[in-house]
């Protein structure tokens, strides 16, 4: 799945500047969205078999940035 | 202490202070009080040797001991210097906030913070769950997300995901990003969406990391939930009383009412404060406004 740049998680506004809908931003930035869930969902199921990682913010957000910016670039760029 | 509120209180305020608050100060506030402590209360081991506080809810919460840390003082002196060092009030008073709402929060347990010190070293505190930070960072977990601590992580998972607008791009493009210089220089360096994402990684962290505790103590451990005001009671809690040098405070929060009360006596004022905004604010939008008198351009 490639996340284009503009489309942004909950894109938050219409064209014309006012700001939107909860179901209109979801429809807008469903892809995004979705992979900070499924990050999101694999980092619970591993802070579960392993607690020790829930504790440092920085793990967390490594893992994040690992997740919704350096993967999705990797995939991009090997396609 | 609070675990994900921590997390997700900078969200809140953004939400509501807009271009008029910095995040990154905002969200350094927040995490202040405990940044330098907290590894000492649970203590860690480096090349064999276990370092870890005698009394760590004294140090931590305490004084002597590194309680001052959550107290409104610190968080307005380290404001000050933020501000003679970068020359930015918004980035100092960004700070304060943050500082603030982590000293707040964390009186909700039965230790409580040192709000007014130097001038007084009285623990503040509401007593809803137990302070267990004493009994290491595991039956800590257990024992915060037994008791009535997660329900109030839980109102700021929910209060954080109703202020959905702020995680946006375009939020983060118009409103977080002009507001903050970090944002500006670290522009520099890198692309938009990695500083989305480093913008959104605490509510990520915190949202994910409550779920996690959660499952973790209910699900893989078996700790008991324990819901009453103080709880749970099945770990050894510590008393703001048991702290400090004083051991009966005199103080008017003490001696005129419990702390439940106070707690209560809170809620309501804040209600009836909200209320009373709205009511101003719909009176104000229904009054006729007065006509601006135009400037009479003198001919030239």
């Amino acid at each position: 799945m490639s996340v284009s740049a503009e489309v942004g998680i909950l894109a938050p506004v219409r064209p014309d500047g006012s700001p939107a809908g909860l179901r209109e931003a979801l429809a807008a930035g469903w892809p995004e969205l979705a992979l900070y869930l499924g990050a999101g969902v694999v980092y619970v199921a591993i802070g579960v078999a392993v607690p020790e990682l829930l504790f440092t913010w920085i793990v967390a957000a490594g893992y994040l940035l690992l997740c919704v910016v350096a993967l999705p670039l990797l995939t991009r760029r090997l396609r | 202490m609070s675990w994900a509120a921590h997390d997700l209180e900078p969200y809140v305020v953004q939400k509501h202070l807009g271009k008029r608050i910095a995040f990154v100060p905002l969200l350094v506030g927040s995490y202040a009080p405990d940044l330098l402590s907290k590894w000492f209360v649970y203590g860690i081991t480096l090349i064999g040797v276990e370092l870890k506080a005698d009394n760590p809810a004294q140090f931590h919460r305490g004084w002597p001991g590194a309680g001052f840390t959550h107290s409104l003082a610190f968080g307005v002196v380290i404001g000050l210097l933020l501000y003679l060092i970068w020359r930015n009030k918004v980035v100092a008073y960004s700070f304060v906030i943050g500082q603030w709402a982590h000293a707040l929060t964390d009186t909700g347990d039965t230790v409580g913070s040192m709000l007014l010190f130097p001038f007084t070293d009285h623990l503040f505190a509401v007593g809803a769950w137990a302070y267990a930070g004493q009994t290491g960072r595991y039956v800590d977990a257990g024992a915060y997300f037994s008791g009535l601590g997660f329900v109030w992580d839980g109102i700021f998972v929910v209060w954080a995901l109703l202020s959905w607008r702020v995680l946006t791009r375009g939020y983060f493009r118009e409103t977080v990003a002009v507001a903050d210089p970090f944002w500006r220089w670290a522009g520099r360096y890198l692309s938009e969406t990695t500083l989305v994402a480093l913008y959104r990684a605490s509510f990520f962290y915190g949202v994910a990391r409550w779920t996690a505790w959660l499952i973790w103590a209910h699900v893989v451990r078996s700790f008991a939930f324990d819901l009453r005001w103080g709880g749970p009671r099945w770990v050894p809690r510590v008393y703001a009383d048991e702290l400090n040098a004083a051991p009966a405070c005199k103080c008017p929060g003490c001696c005129s009412m419990r702390p439940r009360l106070g707690f209560y006596g809170v809620v309501a004022v804040c209600a009836w404060g909200k209320g009373r905004s709205g009511s101003v604010r719909a009176a104000l939008a229904e009054a006729p406004r007065p006509r601006r008198r135009r400037k009479r351009l003198k001919g030239g």
